[in-house]
């Protein structure tokens, strides 16, 4: 309750939340709005927006209904960018709490490896693996989730060196506590504060990320993304610039809400940093 | 003689939903040219708040209600910061408890000085030297040290230079808050001396705050009692300290251990339960050239069943070290540490262990009685079985079984370690060992930590190891004394004979620097 209220103090995290709750809104009613394909043939390619009271929001270049693929668009691109979360979340938890709980030679090399991953650029490893193991729904999103994870191994590592210096750790040792209850149980629970926000981030970059391999043509073709949308306005933007505009306005909505919940969850866990 | 400086009813307002409405209530004391004047109080009795007030540094969210500061007959309070600067280090100095944080890490100790004269005069570069080098010599710092990074210096040496700094303008006041709490005792000691001795050559006001009355028997000529923002008591330091009129300060006093120790007790008879021969441990740091501390060198020692011993020492005496390897949570380099004649590894449930520091031993995720579950249930203990020994515990170390559902930060310091004495003796352990559990506690918790530690060990019959670095604590406790020094044990013996007639020159040394040493606590009833 307390921590409800610290949430809600903020206007910002409010209205962050509110934002959120629209595209998940956008996303859970898909179905019922837009039945039909949302990759089908609708009408008169390039239709401006309000032109056609059936399109509220125009065709794009193959007439396809741009409402109906935001609407569906929002499922994949929040779908990609949960998945590529959970995935990066439970690659960099793990890693950093092994090398920051064992420190020594497991830190030495966990730690190598994560830098490996961090000196190409994120991006660059993403076309790689995309450019490697293709680009269907499935590839793209774990691909995303495996160049997201460094920065959390190294998050979760920092909390952990300094939380198992504490005394209740080691309190919980002199009691007979094994390493894995230390850490799944003591110490990880004190560490997931930051980490949670720091998801948001992660999300946020996720959501880019997509869109950014969809515009290149790299992503899955087969689905609604918002990204996909972006790509097929690119030959028409100067004409017929809301094609491109309308997606890049969700994306730029979503990234926004997700970075305003996390800074209101960073300031509602941490209410001392926020009185500053 | 006239007040140099004059607090007149002033009263500081705290935020509403604080525990209470005013930080300071009409407080009023004068300070008069070459006296110290101690605040004395327990913690948040707002006895640093009134220095705060002085120098208009209240944190945000406070604000003066009421009241004057005045300082040579001028009302100082609610002055806008342009105007308080030239008053801020040129007439009154500061110095403040941790001298580490106090200064900048990354400026040279010489430079830091000099930044008074360069702030609030105009002396050519070259005086300005010629000053710091003087002042360095009145603090008997060595004239080298000027070149000196702050991390380069020790602890004592580091508040030398703070003192340096807040007498360098020749301020008629300086404010001291709590100007020794973080060092050891014979730099304390030794810091002391130099207070008194420049503030009796320079005829300085000092404002003394501290929580330590062996301290202000040592240095105040007047002394002045806080408790909730309130002065309950002030006079002259004979007065308070040896007539106390209020029951507060009474109680305080009463609080205060007495350097002679009790009656010693029967000795337990058989074998020791806890044995270490020859115990040594080494830091090593990482890298080509590591870092390579001795922080234990051969010691032995014998804990008899039932018996109580004191570990003393000053930081880096390695006796936490020492704790730390009784209860295996770090592995000895050499030597045998047996339980009742055998080895054994750590999470062993017959030996636990309570820390220093309430605050980070307790896990504040986890709810009160689910820590003191914990290790029975680790133990194969029954839930139900582990909820009926915590409220057993909890009713045992003088907690409501109530709490049980709260987390730790609803507690206080005292209760939070009563918490960790509940946890550790829910393994039902013969022998505790105790890594300095009250000195994190204010004076009167204090002493009832220390009374209930000594009514578990008898009616639970534990042997304890009982580490500190407070010579009036080891003396209000412990049967046998072992004194620590740069990982080494220099003498042990019974606490009475270890009081009464020092062996060794570093016990004797020690003995020497305990503040007040020469003040007996009166026997008020």
């Amino acid at each position: 309750m307390a921590f409800l209220r610290r949430y809600a103090a903020s206007p910002a995290a409010v209205i962050g939340l509110v934002l959120l709750a629209v595209v998940l809104a956008m996303a859970a009613s898909a179905d019922l709005l837009f039945p039909r394909n949302p990759l089908a043939l609708a009408g008169r390619p390039l239709q401006w927006p309000l032109a056609n009271p059936r399109f509220w929001l125009g065709t794009d270049t193959m007439g396809r209904d741009i409402a109906a693929q935001l609407f569906h668009g929002a499922r994949i691109s929040l779908m990609i960018a949960g998945l590529a979360t959970a995935i990066a979340l439970a690659v960099g938890v793990a890693i950093g709490a092994v090398a920051g709980f064992y420190g020594g030679l497991a830190d030495d090399v966990l730690m190598r490896v994560t830098e490996a991953f961090q000196i190409v650029p994120g991006f660059l490893l993403l076309l790689v693996l995309v450019a490697v193991f293709g680009s269907t729904l499935t590839t793209v999103t774990i691909a995303i989730g495996i160049v997201s994870w460094p920065a959390t191994a190294r998050l979760t590592r920092a909390e952990f060196l300094s939380l198992r210096q504490r005394d209740f750790v080691a309190a919980c040792r002199g009691l007979g506590m094994g390493d894995v209850r230390l850490i799944l149980a003591e110490i990880l629970p004190n560490a997931l504060p930051p980490v949670v926000v720091y998801a948001g981030v992660v999300m946020a970059a996720a959501i880019l990320s997509e869109s950014a391999l969809a515009f290149l043509n790299l992503s899955d073709p087969n689905v609604p993304s918002w990204g996909n949308l972006i790509g097929a306005g690119r030959s028409v933007l100067r004409t017929q610039w809301y094609v491109s505009a309308i997606p890049g306005l969700a994306i730029l909505t979503t990234v926004l809400a997700v970075s305003l919940v996390g800074q209101g969850l960073n300031d509602a866990l941490n209410p001392r940093l926020r009185r500053r | 003689m006239t007040a140099v400086l004059a607090l007149d009813g002033l009263t500081v307002a705290l935020p509403a939903g604080a525990d209470r409405t005013l930080a300071l209530d009409d407080v009023s004391f004068d300070l008069r040219p070459g006296e110290v004047f101690c605040l004395v109080g327990e913690s948040g009795s707002g006895k640093s708040m009134a220095a705060a007030a002085i120098l208009g540094l209240l944190p945000p969210g406070l604000r003066r209600t009421a009241g004057r500061v005045l300082l040579d007959g001028r009302d100082i309070a609610g002055l806008p910061d342009a105007a308080l600067r030239p008053v801020r280090g040129a007439r009154i100095g500061m110095i403040f408890q941790e001298p580490m944080t106090a200064l900048n890490p990354l400026r040279r100790i010489g430079d830091q000085i000099a930044e008074m004269f360069r702030t609030h005069t105009d002396l050519a570069g070259r005086d300005i030297a010629a000053r710091v080098d003087a002042l360095l010599a009145d603090v008997q710092l060595p004239a080298g040290l000027a070149r000196a990074w702050p991390h380069e210096l020790s602890g004592g040496q580091r508040q030398r230079a703070m003192i340096a700094m807040a007498l360098a303008l020749e301020p008629a006041v300086l404010i001291a808050d709590e100007p020794t709490t973080a060092l050891d005792v014979t730099t304390q000691a030794r810091i002391l001396g130099l207070i008194r001795d420049l503030q009796r050559r320079r005829g300085t006001a000092v404002l003394f705050i501290t929580h330590d009355f062996g301290v202000v028997a040592d240095i105040a000529d007047r002394v002045a009692v806080m408790q909730h923002g309130r002065i309950v008591e002030q006079g002259r330091a004979d007065d308070v300290l040896n007539r106390p009129g209020h029951p507060y300060t009474r109680a305080l006093i009463r609080a205060v251990p007495s350097l002679l120790p009790p009656a010693p007790r029967p000795d337990g008879a058989g074998p020791p339960i806890l044995t270490a021969d020859g115990v040594t441990k080494v830091w090593r740091g990482r890298g080509l050239r590591p870092r390579v501390t001795q922080a234990l060198r051969d010691v032995t020692l014998h804990l008899r069943r039932g018996g109580t011993l004191g570990i003393v020492g000053e930081s880096g005496s390695g006796k936490s070290t020492l704790a730390r390897c009784l209860v295996r949570l770090v592995a000895a380099d050499t030597g045998r540490i047996h339980l009742d004649g055998q080895a054994f590894g750590v999470g062993d449930p017959r030996i636990q262990m309570v820390f220093q520091d309430p605050f980070g031993s307790l896990n504040p995720r986890r709810r009160a009685g689910d820590l003191v579950m914990q290790g029975p249930r680790l133990h194969g203990v029954g839930m139900a079985e582990a909820r009926a020994r915590a409220v057993e515990l909890f009713g045992l170390v003088g907690l409501n079984p109530a709490a049980l559902d709260r987390y730790p930060h609803e507690f206080s310091g005292g209760q939070r370690q009563r918490i960790a004495l509940a946890r550790a003796l829910a393994l039902r352990p013969g022998v505790l060992v105790a890594d300095e559990p009250v000195s994190a506690l204010d004076v009167s918790v204090q002493a009832q930590v220390l009374d209930l530690l000594a009514g578990l060990r008898d009616q639970l019959g534990l042997s304890l190891v009982f580490i500190t670095h407070d010579l009036r604590v080891a003396a209000r406790i412990c049967d046998r004394i072992a004194v620590m020094k740069d990982g080494q044990v220099v003498e042990e013996g019974p606490a009475a004979t270890l009081f009464a007639d020092p062996r060794h020159p570093y016990t004797r040394a020690l003995l020497d620097a305990v503040p007040g040493r020469g003040w007996k606590p009166p026997g008020v009833v």
